[in-house]
C-alpha cells in the first residue's frame, strides 16, 4: 500500500483534486464578459445545458462524428487486422510498424498533414478535379473531422481486433471448411463472430477516444464546427465563462464514464472469465455471468444476422453467379484496397515532409516554388522553438524517471498485495488515459492556478505524470500479471534477501515491461497536446503546444519543419523500440 | 480402419491433411471414392476432420457445433436436428444440446467433435491424433467406442497416432510411416509378427535388435552377433554377410534349469538390471562382446534375480527375424 | 552486460533533464522580459527593431510569447496574482475591457516618454502601437468591379464566396457589428447583423488566420472577406491578388495595444520595451512592412505610403469608433448566438 503512495500523491495533485473543483465551479455563476466568479452557488449551469436544445445539438453531433469515426475505423481497420493476424514475419512487422507509426507521431503534426491531404486544394481534391468531379469541402467540415479522428484512433482498433484474431485457432477456420463451409462462409460463421470481443473493445475505445477528442476537431473543424471539447475551450479560454465550461466539462465526464465503464467492463470481464474457467463454475462473479450472457447474446445476434444472410442469399441465388464474380474482384481487389488503407495511415507523414520544403509561404501540396530548406534555416532563428524543444526533451525526461519509478512501485501494491479498495485505486490510477484530456488540462488549470502554479515547470510537470504514471501502470502491470511469482519464492528459498531477489529476479524479468513503458511514457509526454495547451505558459510551453498555437493561428510553414522534425523523431524512436524488443511487444499496448 | 502411424514430424499429419485438402501436393494426385480430387477445394471433399484439440466453435452449443456441416449443407431445420438427436444418442451426449462447449469435459469435448464430423456423412472420417489429449484411462474407453461406431456406421476412417497400442487395438490396416515416408503398410498382426525394416521392429511394441554377420557352418545358417555370440537360426533363408537379427523380448526366456533344449539356442551373459513392471519383467542381459538383450517375463514366472550374475538365455531357433541392415 | 546498458539508458535520461536544466538557467540568468505578441512578421519586426535595441540596452533577455490576443488575454485574468507575462499585446476592446478590470495598468508617462507624442486615441487605452482600420478585402481577379459598401457582399452574384472571420476576433467582431449598421442596426441591435451574416450561408470558409485567408483568395475561393488594411496591402504586396477599400458605412477603427499587467514582476523593465515600440523607427518599420499606421505623431510617412493607411489625426479620427465596452459586455451572449446561428447550418 505505501508503494503506491508516491503515484498517489501526483494523482491526487494532477487530477483527483482538480476534478474536485471543477465540480464545485460548476455550481457557480460567472459575470458575463469577464474572467470573474460569483461566490454563490447555482443550478443555472446546469440547466442552461440541460434545456436548451442547441447544447443537446452540439452534444448529438459530437456523439455522431464518434459513432462515423467508430464505424469507418472498423471498415477500414478489419482488413488490416485481419492481414496482421494471418502474416507472419517480416511482413509481420511491416503491417506492425505501418500501425504503430501514426500511434507514435505526434498527433498535431499528423492533423497538419491531413489538413494538407483534405484541404480544397489539396491531393484528393486535385485528383478530384482531374477526373473531371467537383471539389469537395473536406476540410473544415465534419466529413474532414470524421475522416482526421479514424487516421488518428484506427490503429487502436485494428490492435484490438488482431490480438482476437490472432488468437483464433485456425483450426476452427479449418473445421468448418472440412464441414462444407467456403472460404467466405467460414469467415463469416466462425472468424467474424469469435472477432465480437476484439471488434466490441475496440470500438468502444475509438469512439471513446473520437468523443473526447480536441486537438483534430479543433483543427480539422477550423473553427466552424462545434463539438463538446471545442465548446468547453470556447468557453472557457475565450469567453471566460468558467463555471460553464465546468459544468460542460461535467457532463463529458459522465459520459466517458459510462463508456469507459461499458468497456473495461467488457475486456476485464473477458479476462476474469478466462482465469476463473479453471476454477469452479459456481465460483464465476454474477458480473461475469453477465457478461458471458452479452456475449452469448452478441453470438445470437451474429448468428441471427447469419440466418438472415441466408434467407437472403436464398431468395437472391439468380444473382449468385454475379456475386461470385463479385467476390473474386473483392478478392483481387482486396491487395489493392489494403495498400490504399495503409497508404491513408501513413499518407500525412510524408505530405507533411515533403510539405516542409516548400518555396513558398503557402502551404499547398505539391509544393510551390519549388524544394527550399528556408522553413529549417528559420527555424535557427527562432529561438522559441529551439527552447520548445528542449522543454518537452527535458519534461519527458524528467517525466520517464519519476513516472517510471513511482509507477513500477504502484504496479507492484496494484499486482502484488490485496487491500481493501485495490480495484478503486487501480480504476483511478487508470483514469486519466481513459477520460477527456481536455478535462484533465481545464481542471488542472484551476488549480494551478489556485496554487499559482499556472504555467511553472512543475505545473506542467504535475500533468504529465498524471499521464505518464497511469501508462507505466498499465504496461507494468501486465508485465507483473503474467510473472510467475514461484521464481522469487524459490530465489527467497535459494536464500537471497527480498532486495536481492527483486534485483536479481523480478528486475531482470519485468525489464522488458519496464523498457515498454519508458519507451512509451517517454512519447506520451513528448507529444502530449490536449493537457499541456491548458496548463503550459511562458517559458513552458513545449513544442507540440507551440504547434498547435501556431496552427490555430495559420498554416506558417514553419509548422510543417517542426512536424517533421517530430515525425522524424518517432520513426527513430520505433527503430530503436524494434531493434531493442521486437515490434510485438508493443502491439499489445493502448 | 486405416492408422496412419509414425514417431512425431513423420509426415503422418501433413498426409492426413493432404486428403483433407488442407494442404497441396508437390506431385501426386489425392483420389476419394474414385475420384480425383487433388484440386477440390477442402469445402467440396466430403470429408470430416476430427481436429487433435477438436476446434469445436467456441462460440456455439453443442447443438450448434454439430448441425454447423448441416446448416451449411441447408439441410431444412427438422431433419438437422432429429439427424443432430440421433448422433448425439450415438456418441452418448443426448440430452447435452444446449450445453456451452467449454463448460465440457475432454472426454465430452471429444464425442461432440466426433458427433460434428460424423453427422455430415462423411465419405471417409479423418481423425488426428483425437485421443492425445484425453488422460489415460478415458483414452481406452475412447478406443473401444470411436472403433464400435465406425463399425456400426461403416464409415472408412483414416486415423493418425503416434501411439503404437492405439493403432494395433484400432486399426484394420496400419500405414507405418518414417521421416516423411510409407515404410510398411499391413494388417496390425502383419506388421508385429513381420516387420519390414529395423525402425518398423523397434517402433512397433520392443524388439531387441543385434547388429551381426548372416554366415554358414556345416549345421546351416548362422547368425554371429558383433562380438562373438552365435545364434543357430532356422525359418527363411537369408543372403550372408552383414545384417540386423530382431527378436522380441517376450520370444526369449532366462534359463533356471541350466539345459537347453536342441531348437533353442543358449547364450550366456551378465544380468545388468530389471525393470519390474507389475504383471511382468524385462530383464536386461549384457552379452558377451557388449551386446544387450532385453528378455521378458510374465506373471508367475516374474522372479527376482541376483544383480551382475551371469545367467543363460535361451532362444528358439525360429524366433527372430532377420532384416536389412 | 545488459545491466551496464539500463545504468547508460538511466544515465542519460537524468543527463537530459539535468543538462537541460542547466541551460534553461543560463538562460535564466539576469533578468528576462516575458512579451507575449503575434507571430509572423510581428514577430520578425519585434526582434529586429525593438528586441535587439532593448537588449543590447538593458542586457536583459527578451522571450517572445507568440500567439492570438485571446490567449494572452484570458491569461491575464487567469493569472492576475501572479501573471507570467511581462508585456501583453492586445485588442483594441480588450485592453479596453483589461484596463476597466484593473487587470493591467495604466500608462505611465513618466517611464514611457514616447507616450506624450501618441495621439490622443492611442494615450486612452495606455500604449495604442497601431492604428488598424477594418475593411473589405476583396479578390481582383474575379472582382472586377471594386465594391464601396459592406452591402456588395450580399450581392446575390456573389454568393457562396463572402467568409466571415471567427467570433469574438478583431475582424469577426467588427463584421458583425457594421452587417448590423448596414442592414438597419447598430451594436445594441445587433440581431439585423446575425440575420445578415446567416444569408451569406454557405461560407467557402470561417476564417481565424491569415495565411488561410490568403490562400483561399489565392485560390479563388474566397472573394470577400473583412480584413485589417495591413494584412491586405501585406499581401498585395506579395503579388497576391487582392485590393482593400474603406466601404462607404463606415471603417471600423481598431487598435494593438501594449499592456503590463497590474502584478507585473518586471514592469520596470517591460516600460523599457514599449517606450521602444513605440519608437519612430519601429513604428516606421511596422508601416513599411505591414503597412500598419504608427500611433506616434512624430513619424513622417511618404505619401504613397501613407496612402496606405489611416494616417494623420484626420484620417484617424474618420474611422468609425465602435463601443467596444458594450461589445465585450455582450461577448458571451453572442459567442453562444454565433454558434447557433451562423456556425449552425
Amino acid at each position: 500500500m505505501t508503494l503506491a503512495t508516491p503515484s498517489f500523491v501526483i494523482l491526487g495533485i494532477g487530477f483527483l483534486a482538480p476534478l474536485v473543483l471543477l465540480f464545485l465551479l460548476s455550481w457557480r455563476q460567472s459575470v458575463p464578459g469577464s474572467g470573474l466568479i460569483l461566490d454563490q452557488w447555482t443550478t443555472a449551469n446546469y440547466t442552461r445545458l440541460l434545456f436548451d436544445a442547441y447544447y443537446f445539438k452540439i452534444f448529438w453531433r459530437t456523439f455522431t462524428i464518434a459513432l462515423y469515426a467508430t464505424l469507418l475505423s472498423l471498415a477500414l481497420g478489419y482488413p488490416i487486422a485481419m492481414a496482421i493476424a494471418r502474416s507472419k514475419g517480416r511482413a509481420k512487422a511491416f503491417l506492425l510498424a505501418v500501425v504503430l507509426t501514426p500511434l507514435l507521431t505526434n498527433v498535431v503534426a499528423r492533423t497538419l498533414g491531413l489538413m494538407i491531404l483534405l484541404g480544397r486544394h489539396g491531393p484528393i481534391n486535385n485528383l478530384l478535379v482531374q477526373l473531371g468531379l467537383p471539389r469537395l469541402t473536406l476540410v473544415p467540415g465534419v466529413p474532414g473531422i470524421v475522416i482526421g479522428l479514424t487516421q488518428v484512433f484506427m490503429p487502436f482498433l485494428i490492435l484490438s481486433v488482431s490480438s482476437v484474431l490472432e488468437n483464433i485457432d485456425p483450426a476452427l477456420v479449418e473445421a468448418a471448411r472440412s464441414l462444407g463451409c467456403t472460404r467466405f462462409g467460414a469467415f463469416r460463421r466462425v472468424v467474424l463472430p469469435l472477432s465480437v470481443p476484439g471488434i466490441v473493445g475496440g470500438s468502444l475505445f475509438v469512439f471513446l477516444l473520437s468523443f473526447s477528442a480536441f486537438v483534430t476537431p479543433q483543427l480539422l473543424g477550423g473553427g466552424m464546427v462545434v463539438v463538446m471539447t471545442t465548446l468547453i475551450r470556447q468557453q472557457a479560454m475565450v469567453l471566460l465563462n468558467w463555471p460553464f465550461a465546468s459544468a460542460v466539462a461535467i457532463v463529458l465526464l459522465l459520459v466517458s464514464i459510462v463508456l469507459v465503464g461499458t468497456y473495461t467492463r467488457a475486456l476485464g470481464g473477458a479476462e476474469r472469465r478466462e482465469s476463473t474457467r479453471v476454477a469452479a463454475s459456481s465460483k464465476i462473479s454474477s458480473w461475469g455471468r453477465a457478461v458471458q450472457e452479452l456475449r452469448r447474446a452478441s453470438y445470437d445476434l451474429a448468428a441471427s444476422l447469419g440466418r438472415a444472410w441466408t434467407r437472403l442469399a436464398r431468395y437472391l441465388r439468380p444473382m449468385r453467379l454475379a456475386l461470385g464474380k463479385l467476390r473474386f474482384m473483392v478478392r483481387a481487389g482486396g491487395w489493392g484496397g489494403k495498400a490504399l488503407i495503409i497508404a491513408f495511415i501513413l499518407a500525412p507523414l510524408p505530405i507533411v515532409i515533403v510539405s516542409s520544403f516548400s518555396g513558398s509561404s503557402l502551404i499547398m501540396f505539391p509544393p510551390r516554388g519549388g524544394f527550399s530548406v528556408r522553413w529549417y534555416v528559420g527555424l535557427l532563428s527562432r529561438p522559441e522553438y529551439i527552447r520548445s524543444f528542449f522543454i518537452s526533451l527535458q519534461i519527458a525526461a524528467l517525466s520517464v524517471l519519476i513516472g517510471v519509478s513511482t509507477g513500477t512501485l504502484a504496479a507492484l501494491a496494484l499486482v502484488r498485495y490485496r487491500f481493501p479498495g485495490r480495484e478503486v485505486l487501480r480504476t483511478l490510477f487508470l483514469s486519466p488515459l481513459m477520460l477527456p484530456a481536455v478535462l484533465v488540462g481545464l481542471a488542472l488549470l484551476r488549480l494551478l492556478a489556485m496554487m499559482g502554479w499556472t504555467a511553472t515547470f512543475r505545473g506542467v510537470l504535475i500533468g504529465h505524470l498524471v499521464l505518464v504514471t497511469a501508462y507505466v501502470i498499465r504496461t507494468v502491470s501486465a508485465s507483473l500479471v503474467g510473472f510467475d511469482r514461484s521464481l522469487e519464492e524459490a530465489s527467497r528459498n535459494l536464500g537471497a534477501g527480498v532486495f536481492r531477489t527483486f534485483r536479481r529476479v523480478t528486475f531482470p524479468l519485468i525489464k522488458p515491461g519496464l523498457i515498454v513503458a519508458s519507451i512509451f511514457a517517454f512519447l506520451v509526454s513528448f507529444d502530449e497536446t490536449t493537457v499541456s495547451v491548458f496548463i503550459t505558459g511562458p517559458g513552458t510551453i513545449t513544442l507540440p503546444v507551440r504547434l498547435f498555437s501556431q496552427l490555430e493561428y495559420g498554416l506558417d510553414p514553419t509548422v510543417t519543419a517542426i512536424s517533421s522534425i517530430l515525425v522524424v523523431i518517432a520513426l527513430l524512436a520505433l527503430l530503436v523500440a524494434d531493434r531493442l524488443l521486437g515490434l510485438e511487444k508493443f502491439s499489445t499496448m493502448r | 480402419m486405416l492408422c496412419l502411424l509414425g514417431p512425431s514430424g513423420c509426415g503422418k499429419t501433413t498426409l492426413l491433411r493432404t486428403i483433407a485438402g488442407f494442404e497441396k501436393p508437390t506431385s501426386g494426385q489425392v483420389w476419394l471414392g474414385g475420384k480425383d480430387v487433388t484440386r477440390t477445394p477442402p469445402e467440396k471433399r466430403n470429408t470430416a476432420l476430427v481436429f487433435q484439440n477438436y476446434a469445436l466453435f467456441p462460440h456455439m452449443s453443442v447443438f450448434e457445433n454439430v448441425a454447423f456441416g448441416l446448416k451449411v449443407r441447408r439441410w431444412p431445420m427438422r431433419e438437422i436436428s432429429s439427424a443432430v438427436k440421433e448422433i448425439l444418442d450415438l456418441v452418448g451426449l443426448s440430452g447435452l444440446e444446449r450445453r456451452w462447449v467449454k463448460q465440457m469435459s475432454g472426454g465430452q469435448q471429444q464425442r461432440v467433435a466426433l458427433a460434428r464430423a460424423l453427422v455430415i456423412r462423411p465419405s471417409v472420417l479423418l481423425l488426428d491424433e483425437p485421443l492425445s489429449n484425453l488422460d489415460a484411462k478415458l483414452r481406452l474407453e475412447m478406443r473401444t467406442h470411436i472403433k464400435s461406431i465406425q463399425r456400426s456406421l461403416n464409415i472408412t476412417a483414416v486415423f493418425v497416432t503416434h501411439d503404437q497400442e492405439e493403432a494395433l487395438t484400432m486399426a484394420d490396416r496400419i500405414v507405418i510411416m518414417h521421416q516423411g515416408r510409407v515404410v510398411q503398410v499391413g494388417a496390425p498382426r502383419e506388421v508385429y509378427a513381420t516387420p519390414n525394416c529395423t525402425f518398423v521392429a523397434d517402433f512397433i511394441g520392443k524388439s531387441n535388435c543385434l547388429r551381426g554377420i548372416v554366415a554358414r557352418d556345416a549345421d546351416g545358417p548362422l547368425f554371429i552377433v558383433n562380438g562373438g555370440p552365435r545364434v543357430r537360426l532356422e525359418g527363411a533363408a537369408v543372403a550372408e554377410g552383414e545384417a540386423v537379427l530382431a527378436v522380441r523380448p517376450e520370444e526369449l526366456r532366462l534359463d533356471d534349469r541350466g539345459a537347453a533344449s536342441e531348437t533353442e539356442n543358449a547364450l550366456p551373459g551378465i544380468l545388468m538390471h530389471t525393470t519390474y513392471l507389475g504383471e511382468m519383467a524385462y530383464h536386461h542381459v549384457r552379452l558377451e562382446g557388449g551386446s544387450m538383450l532385453m528378455v521378458a517375463e510374465y506373471g508367475k514366472q516374474v522372479r527376482e534375480r541376483a544383480i551382475d550374475e551371469e545367467i543363460v538365455i535361451l532362444w528358439p531357433r525360429e524366433a527372430g527375424t532377420m532384416l536389412r541392415s | 552486460m545488459r545491466r551496464t546498458k539500463i545504468a547508460v539508458c538511466i544515465g542519460l535520461l537524468a543527463a537530459i533533464a539535468l543538462s537541460v536544466s542547466v541551460v534553461g538557467q543560463r538562460i535564466g540568468e539576469g533578468r528576462t522580459l516575458v512579451v507575449g505578441i503575434w507571430g509572423a512578421a510581428q514577430e520578425e519586426l519585434t526582434r529586429e527593431y525593438v528586441v535587439k535595441p532593448f537588449e543590447q540596452a538593458t542586457g536583459a533577455r527578451v522571450e517572445l510569447i507568440l500567439g492570438g490576443s485571446t490567449d494572452r488575454f484570458v491569461r491575464l485574468y487567469a493569472e492576475y496574482d501572479n501573471p507570467t507575462m511581462d508585456v501583453a499585446f492586445l485588442a483594441y476592446g480588450q485592453a479596453q475591457q483589461a484596463l476597466k478590470d484593473r487587470v493591467v495598468q495604466g500608462p505611465n508617462p513618466i517611464n514611457v516618454p514616447e507616450w506624450k507624442n501618441l495621439y490622443p486615441q492611442a494615450q486612452a487605452v495606455g500604449y495604442g502601437v497601431a492604428f488598424l482600420a477594418v475593411g473589405l478585402m476583396y479578390n481582383t481577379e474575379y472582382v472586377k468591379q471594386a465594391p464601396t459598401s459592406w452591402l456588395d457582399l450580399w450581392n446575390p452574384a456573389y454568393k457562396g464566396k463572402v467568409a466571415p472571420f471567427v467570433f469574438p476576433g478583431t475582424q469577426g467582431t467588427a463584421f458583425l457589428v457594421m452587417a448590423a449598421r448596414a442592414h438597419g442596426g447598430d451594436e445594441y441591435n445587433i440581431d439585423a447583423g446575425f440575420n445578415a451574416i446567416a444569408q451569406l450561408k454557405p461560407f467557402p470558409a470561417v476564417l481565424s488566420g491569415i495565411p488561410e485567408t490568403n490562400l483561399g483568395f489565392l485560390t479563388g475561393d474566397i472573394w470577400f472577406a473583412p480584413q485589417i488594411h495591413g494584412y491586405v496591402y501585406e499581401f498585395k504586396a506579395e503579388g497576391g491578388p487582392v485590393d482593400f477599400v474603406y466601404p462607404s458605412e463606415g471603417t471600423p477603427f481598431a487598435m494593438n495595444v501594449a499592456t503590463i499587467p497590474t502584478n507585473a514582476k518586471n514592469t520596470d523593465l517591460a516600460e523599457i520595451f514599449i517606450n521602444y515600440f513605440l519608437s519612430p523607427a519601429n513604428q516606421l518599420a511596422y508601416a513599411n512592412r505591414l503597412f500598419y499606421a504608427p500611433t506616434n505623431r512624430t513619424v513622417q510617412l511618404p505619401p504613397e505610403l501613407a496612402a496606405m493607411m489611416p494616417y494623420g489625426a484626420q484620417q484617424i479620427a474618420e474611422l468609425l469608433e465602435l463601443d467596444w465596452a458594450h461589445i465585450t459586455a455582450q461577448q458571451s451572449d453572442w459567442a453562444d448566438r454565433w454558434n447557433r446561428q451562423i456556425l449552425e447550418k
